[in-house]
């Protein structure tokens, strides 16, 4: 046998991969808009997803605020645990960011994906600050939540794509959501509670959790980068 | 000479200077499992990536992709059988050993597309048992076949050697295939 013919084809393989994956990054750079903005090398992503937060039980430092922006222009949801916490910003429609960071003292300071970024104040049962995303800045409040109101986050791959959905239930138990299905974004199908069910997204099961403050919310695959 | 050329040779004696290089093989076929494994855990999946035309979506290309993979996969089993003497005492016809070889190629260059997929939009991931087992496999899969491809260069291997990593090949290709394309089809039914 060819001693040549082995290392022909492992070589042969190799440059289909390479030049796959080379066609692959340069149309993804030429159609890249504010969504793949992303660079896809050097990213650090998660060591391994949270596990599912099932039990209902809470412990007493956890605390979810949720509100509005001044103005309407997105619901925030910020849940609270032992000075880490979690933030999500969303309008519902195509506008999201998750936000990742630490409460100390009473003061928030969470950060996400392309420069988003929120900052608060705690007010007995309130937070005060203000969310920057993509260059605007917007005041918000939001009020100490009690369950089933809340964050919540879905992950699964939907049509070959990472799918992630986020949900914030208010207090009046309305439900504000978006499904980011690899860089595409739509209403998320609503939840249903108080139970938590799956949610099915074209044919796909997803498994919603609740997110509190030290939930792994940004840098997760599926997720914005971090 | 003769023992020297012959792939079937019974043992690898010992202070044979192949010793070596095949222990070299093998450390670089696990090099290439686990640069994989780390690239589809650094690398920040995209979320999308190039279709081919004429499919539902990505993941019906990939099923299908694997699929014909597969039936490659087990003509290379019997055709591997029957070069080694093993499907039912038959002597080779002279041309299985091409058919193993093109089959190969074939079923290899067919899970590339599978793979860039794989790991350029989705990632090495660990959210469910199955998508753990199968990001495991990728990997293994091409560190096998890396270090089947090179061993194949070898001369004095045991006669055991080709056959045992071109079994753990074909394997790690049954599992990815049903932990992808049999997972898809019984959830979506026959879909193209």
């Amino acid at each position: 046998m060819s001693k040549r013919g082995p290392i022909v084809t492992l070589v042969l393989v190799a440059v289909v991969a390479a030049v796959l994956l080379v066609v692959n990054m340069t149309v993804r750079t030429q159609s890249a808009g504010r969504e793949g903005a992303a660079p896809p090398s050097g990213t650090a992503v998660a060591p391994a997803p949270p596990p599912a937060v099932t039990s209902p039980a809470v412990a007493p430092e956890t605390v979810t605020y949720a509100g509005r922006t001044s103005g309407n222009e997105a619901t925030i949801a910020i849940a609270v645990r032992a000075g880490r916490a979690a933030a999500y910003v969303c309008d519902g429609r195509s506008v999201e960011a998750w936000l990742q960071g630490t409460i100390t003292d009473g003061r928030l300071s969470v950060q996400g994906a392309r420069g988003a970024s929120a900052t608060g104040t705690l007010a007995g049962d309130a937070m005060f600050g203000t969310v920057s995303m993509n260059g605007q800045q917007w005041p918000y409040s939001a009020r100490r939540a009690a369950p089933p109101a809340g964050l919540y986050q879905g992950r699964g791959t939907v049509s070959g794509v990472p799918a992630r959905l986020g949900w914030i239930v208010l207090p009046d138990q309305s439900q504000v959501g978006i499904g980011n299905f690899g860089g595409r974004r739509s209403p998320a199908p609503a939840l249903r509670l108080p139970v938590l069910s799956p949610v099915t997204v074209d044919g796909t099961r997803i498994e919603p959790q609740q997110v509190f403050g030290d939930t792994q919310v940004v840098g997760v695959p599926g997720g914005p980068p971090s | 000479m003769a023992a020297q050329n012959d792939p079937q040779a019974p043992a690898l004696r010992r202070g044979d200077s192949a010793v070596m290089p095949v222990l070299l093989i093998l450390g670089l076929g696990v090099t290439v499992a686990i640069i994989l494994a780390v690239y589809g855990r650094v690398h920040e999946p995209t979320g999308f990536a190039l279709n081919v035309a004429g499919f539902s979506g990505p993941q019906a290309v990939k099923a299908w992709l694997a699929t014909g993979a597969f039936v490659l996969a087990l003509v290379q089993l019997l055709s591997g059988l029957a070069i080694v003497g093993r499907l039912g005492g038959m002597v080779a016809p002279p041309w299985v050993s091409p058919l193993h070889r093109w089959s190969g190629r074939l079923a290899v260059l067919l899970t590339v597309p599978v793979v860039v997929h794989c790991l350029y939009a989705l990632g090495f991931q660990t959210d469910t048992p199955r998508v753990l087992i199968h990001s495991f496999l990728g990997c293994f899969f091409y560190g096998a076949f890396t270090a089947k491809m090179l061993l194949l260069t070898r001369r004095g291997l045991p006669g055991w050697a080709i056959p045992l990593i071109g079994g753990l090949v074909f394997i790690a290709l049954f599992g990815l295939w049903l932990s992808s394309s049999v997972w898809f089809f019984v959830l979506r039914g026959i879909t193209f």
